[in-house]
């Protein structure tokens, strides 16, 4: 079930509506994916998770079978992403759920920490069936079928991906004073200023 | 600590300890004892006699005993700094109020609260919001949109209309803004600097 091209375009709209509803008290934050901020990140106490492609019938669950990958320490950064279901989509860096099984395999890299595999671990407690922790190298056959096959993946210490290293920032530049000013002001967005869409 | 002793190492040697508390003459008889204890013995004469001292006692003396300890000694390679460890901190749970008092943290991590407060998640379809079941919520479709109300905790309540987006979704924002420029006119109010 697609969602609609419009629905897309209503979601700016409704914001606007919930906002009226409260009296336009409200802050109107646009996430983009890849790009969520700490807070938002931070309100699904590390279970976030986005599905690339469609949901099934119920409209809320994944296809199955599904690989996730799992990056960040702690509640304020985690995030799982869908990865396409291959052995090439394995990184040592990084912890890795893969769902929808008889049994949910818990993958965890050589360079991967503590912290990530706890996170890892949540999100492979949702499915509510048998899960079996994996370590590099210490693979049985059974996960390479569950995989479809083993493949050459990213082992290099230096292939750590970085992501969002380098936060979109907004600058207000003004020339008003005699002199050419830039001023950094979107860390404020989220406590003290106020977007309005109209 | 009152006495003194003689310590026995064989032909390598002979120790006299002398206690802190000993009197004077047992300090001036230390010694002699010992010459006279090697003669008994029937040690060679060239054995030597080394004087004690309680509590500045030197490592080859230290080491006749298997359980010498001395105090604020280091054990095995006693404690290690190195560059990559840092002191260790103390774990304490996120605390917003603070914020105001650590603006350094508050700008690097720019958030409001902890994210416990009360969130109500919709997806977007038919141009309605549906709530999702709260069993799935965190969970997002690239296909689909979000909007999601989050009210803070404690006294002064503030209100986020979150909406998430996928990032080639901009193209379709803008041209829709262009089509309806009335609804789209994103602008910032009510400015402090």
């Amino acid at each position: 079930m697609k969602a609609e091209a419009q629905d897309k375009g209503a979601a700016a709209l409704k914001a606007v509506e919930l906002d009226d509803a409260v009296g336009g008290r409200a802050v109107q934050v646009r996430v983009v994916q890849g790009k969520e901020p700490s807070h938002f990140i931070a309100m699904f106490g590390g279970e976030m998770t986005i599905f690339l492609g469609d949901a099934d019938d119920s409209g809320y669950e994944p296809v199955k079978p599904y690989l996730l990958q799992v990056r960040g320490n702690n509640p304020q950064e985690a995030r799982a992403i869908q990865v396409p279901l291959r052995g090439a989509s394995l990184n040592s860096n990084d912890v890795f759920v893969l769902s929808g099984l008889e049994t949910t395999f818990l993958w965890c890299g050589k360079g991967c920490t503590g912290d990530e595999r706890e996170i890892g671990k949540k999100i492979a407690m949702r499915d509510r069936v048998d899960c079996v922790t994996v370590y590099e190298g210490q693979e049985k056959s059974e996960f390479w079928e569950a995989i479809g096959g083993e493949e050459e993946y990213a082992s290099d210490k230096r292939l750590i991906v970085e992501d969002n290293d380098n936060p979109p920032r907004l600058f207000q530049c003004s020339n008003a004073s005699g002199h050419f000013k830039g001023k950094w002001i979107a860390m404020r967005i989220y406590t003290r200023w106020k977007i309005a869409v109209r | 600590m009152q006495d003194s002793f003689i310590v026995d190492n064989g032909a390598k040697g002979v120790w006299v300890w002398i206690g802190k508390k000993a009197s004077s003459k047992e300090r001036i008889e230390a010694m002699r004892n010992a010459q006279g204890f090697i003669k008994k013995k029937g040690y060679p004469d060239h054995t030597p006699v080394t004087r004690v001292i309680d509590s500045g006692e030197p490592v080859e003396f230290r080491s006749l005993f298997s359980k010498w300890k001395v105090r604020d000694e280091a054990v095995g390679f006693g404690r290690q700094h190195s560059v990559n460890k840092i002191a260790a901190t103390v774990q304490t749970s996120f605390d917003a109020e603070s914020l105001h008092e650590q603006p350094k943290l508050a700008a690097k991590t720019g958030m409001i609260d902890d994210g416990t407060g009360t969130k109500e998640v919709y997806k977007v379809h038919n141009f309605e919001l549906v709530e999702v079941p709260s069993e799935h919520v965190g969970c997002f479709f690239e296909h689909d949109c979000y909007v999601i109300k989050y009210t803070t905790q404690g006294q002064r309540e503030e209100i986020f209309v979150y909406y998430w987006l996928v990032c080639n979704f901009m193209y379709y924002l803008v041209s829709q803004s262009q089509k309806k420029s009335s609804k789209f006119d994103i602008y910032f109010a009510g400015i402090e600097s």
